[in-house]
């Protein structure tokens, strides 16, 4: 009976340091990125092949026989590491069509090619963890059986910058990537940092594209071994990126590019043997009898397009915020956490992706602050400050500080969307800021210890601004600075029930505060 | 004639704008009395640990676009634990006129009529400053004064050491 008690004893231990360990793994989701991802392998076989709810049929016999594979292979784990794991229900499922094949590779499984128009077309993004990228992914025929091809993104130029009709190229695994992060992230505008990428010849002149946005895409789908895919894709983007103006720059020189063809992909298991320098069963380029280019070892290349954030105004990021179901719930817990006897803080990668990758990170008990650098460059911070008799209702110096830390170590992705959130037992505040305004008046009051010295007196003496003063004292008192130096700070008051953040400013009188309308903060 | 006095008065209503938002007028010099009381030497012991407080009060001239002078009360102090100067700026007390780059280790200005609020004091050994102390006169002995110093409140770097070198709370005599 002992026995058993103590062997129950070390079970529950054992149940009690897993769920402990589950748990500190989902808090420091955000500090793992980076640090650990390139040093450590994790198993992520069981990640691999965790399937979401209503996953399709179709998806689901991909995954069976990638298990069946893996019994015999043991690559999934390596895969995962290497590659990323699946995101299945984002797969681009193309059914068959009625067309029948015209062209293309000579190889495979005759028998299934006999019977084609019977495959769907399957494409299986694959992300890093903690990143926001496709890649790579998965081409799929699943028709009799399933055969599989993994294609690393960072690959694209092995494929080549050809315009050959019957074979993948460098442009549609760009393009097939892009479309596939459009699903999973929404990302659908890149900075294309390879100038042989997606080049359009109009009216005699090459165009050497510099951003891209994907538009509307139809595909239709001719399935067997050898799936012949039409894609009309809109590469068309007004403002004329096409000749290299960025987003959000009004530029006239506006090009019309629409990516139209017909191509095939060659989808087959290992049958020319090996899989390039990995041993997956899985046919990659670099693997032996394969084309386009043979030799190498695949899955090595670096990505060359990468996301440009659309181009919100301040009023768009916390009206966007304001949909983010885990923002909400951020905001709820930190206003009950005002009671604890320390401050809280979390560090998000993207607030306006949900859900949210974040870390949390607690001040010391009975202190008035908390303090932590992001591993990764991050887009938004909320903290509170608790319920202590000396605690601000608005920002304080030192937090302003810090922003500009940020700012200037790079640790923000972007500053135009960037958020600084603040919760406290009265007020609520969404800060955002101008990055060329904000770092000019950091560089002037921040940036060597005697100017702060400065700063503090001027924030907490000549403005007045007072642990002791109401929430609309501060907040007045606050915006009165933000004007008078100029100081690139854009700021939002939230409503009792934090489900609305409303732009505000100073009056022109200088005497109240009032809501900024068209998102204008500084009084004219 | 039109062109000179439509910038003129765009001119005078930035300026009337403006001046709503300053604490104190532009050009200004704000006297404050009640700092007096403070000025002189402080002294706490416990056993064999001191700590002395030398106060001035100084004219800070604030920069553009503030543009004015305000009095404040600028401090210098000296730590000894168990015998032993642990750290002193005393050394640099009343040397020069107030600048924001002195040597100071303590620059407040009054929270009420017997409370300065300290925007700065120096922790020379820790090399980091806090804007949370406040040194208070007992109304009804007025060469006592308790201090009271607190971290900053604010997020901060991960590094930062919530410490300090000297006491957080002691109660000084005037001397």
């Amino acid at each position: 009976m002992n026995k058993f008690r103590t062997y129950n004893f070390y079970i529950c231990l054992l149940v009690t340091c897993l769920v402990y360990l589950n748990s500190s793994c989902k808090k420091n989701d955000l500090y793992n990125s980076s640090v650990k991802q390139q040093t450590v392998s994790k198993n992520l076989e069981k990640e691999f092949f965790k399937i979401p709810a209503k996953t399709s049929p179709t998806v689901q016999r991909i995954i069976t026989r990638i298990a069946e594979q893996n019994n015999q292979y043991h690559f999934v784990n390596d895969v995962a590491n290497r590659e990323g794991l699946p995101v299945w229900n984002k797969a681009r499922i193309q059914l068959p069509g009625k067309s029948t094949i015209t062209s293309g590779f000579q190889h495979g499984n005759s028998a299934n090619q006999a019977n084609g128009g019977e495959d769907t077309l399957v494409f299986v993004p694959l992300v890093l963890q903690n990143t926001m990228f496709v890649n790579a992914f998965l081409a799929c025929a699943v028709g009799d059986s399933v055969n599989i091809r993994l294609i690393h993104a960072g690959d694209y130029a092995q494929y080549g910058f050809n315009n050959i009709p019957d074979s993948i190229n460098a442009d549609r695994v760009a393009l097939q990537t892009m479309l596939l992060e459009m699903d999973v992230f929404g990302h659908d505008e890149y900075e294309l940092l390879d100038s042989r990428l997606f080049n359009h010849v109009q009216d005699g002149i090459t165009y050497h594209p510099q951003f891209c946005k994907i538009g509307s895409s139809t595909t239709t789908v001719t399935p067997s071994l050898m799936v012949q895919v039409t894609s009309c894709t809109q590469m068309t983007i007004s403002g004329g990126w096409l000749t290299g103006c960025p987003p959000g720059v009004n530029c006239n020189n506006v090009v019309t590019y629409t990516v139209c063809d017909t191509y095939f992909f060659f989808i087959d298991e290992n049958i020319g043997g090996g899989g390039g320098g990995y041993g997956y069963p899985w046919w990659i380029p670099g693997g032996a009898g394969s084309p386009p280019n043979g030799g190498g070892g695949g899955g090595s290349g670096t990505i060359a397009w990468v996301y440009v954030p659309p181009v919100l105004t301040p009023c768009q990021v916390v009206d966007s915020l304001m949909n983010i179901p885990d923002y909400k719930i951020f905001l709820d817990d930190f206003k009950s956490k005002t009671a604890d006897h320390h401050e809280t803080a979390i560090v998000m990668l993207d607030p306006l992706i949900n859900p949210i990758t974040y870390d949390t990170t607690t001040g010391p008990e009975n202190d008035l602050g908390v303090n932590y650098n992001p591993p990764i460059p991050v887009n938004g911070v909320l903290h509170n400050h608790y319920n202590s008799p000396d605690r601000l209702t608005i920002f304080s110096l030192d937090d302003l500080v810090k922003v500009y830390l940020m700012l200037t170590d790079h640790e923000i992705i972007n500053a135009k969307t960037f958020t600084l959130g603040l919760v406290t037992d009265s007020s609520s505040y969404i800060l955002m800021i101008d990055s060329t305004q904000f770092k000019q008046f950091g560089d002037t009051w921040f940036s060597d210890s005697i100017s702060l010295i400065e700063a503090n007196n001027i924030y907490f003496k000549n403005y007045n601004i007072a642990a002791g003063n109401s929430a609309a004292l501060n907040e007045y008192n606050f915006l009165k600075l933000v004007t008078s130096l100029n100081m690139g700070i854009k700021l939002f008051r939230g409503n009792s029930t934090l489900t609305q953040f409303t732009p505000i400013r100073i009056k022109d009188d200088g005497l109240s505060v009032e809501t900024a309308t068209n998102c204008v903060f500084i009084a004219p | 004639m039109k062109k000179i006095i439509i910038p003129l008065i765009a001119t005078l209503f930035t300026t009337g704008c403006m001046a709503q938002l300053m604490p104190h007028p532009q050009g200004s010099y704000t006297l404050s009395p009640s700092l007096d009381k403070f000025v002189g030497t402080w002294k706490w012991v416990s056993g064999n640990d001191t700590m002395v407080l030398t106060f001035l009060k100084q004219k800070a001239h604030f920069r553009s676009p503030l543009n004015y002078d305000v009095d404040v009360l600028v401090g210098w102090h000296s730590y000894i634990k168990n015998g032993t100067l642990v750290e002193s700026s005393l050394q640099y007390a009343g040397a020069t006129p107030f600048s924001w780059s002195g040597q100071f280790t303590l620059l407040g200005s009054a929270d009420a009529d017997y409370k300065v609020g300290f925007t700065t004091f120096k922790d020379i050994t820790k090399h980091k400053t806090s804007s949370n102390l406040t040194f208070t006169i007992n109304k009804f002995n007025i060469n006592q004064a308790t201090w009271v110093l607190k971290n900053s409140q604010g997020m901060k770097n991960a590094n930062y050491d919530y410490g300090f070198t000297v006491p957080l709370n002691m109660v000084f005599t005037r001397q």
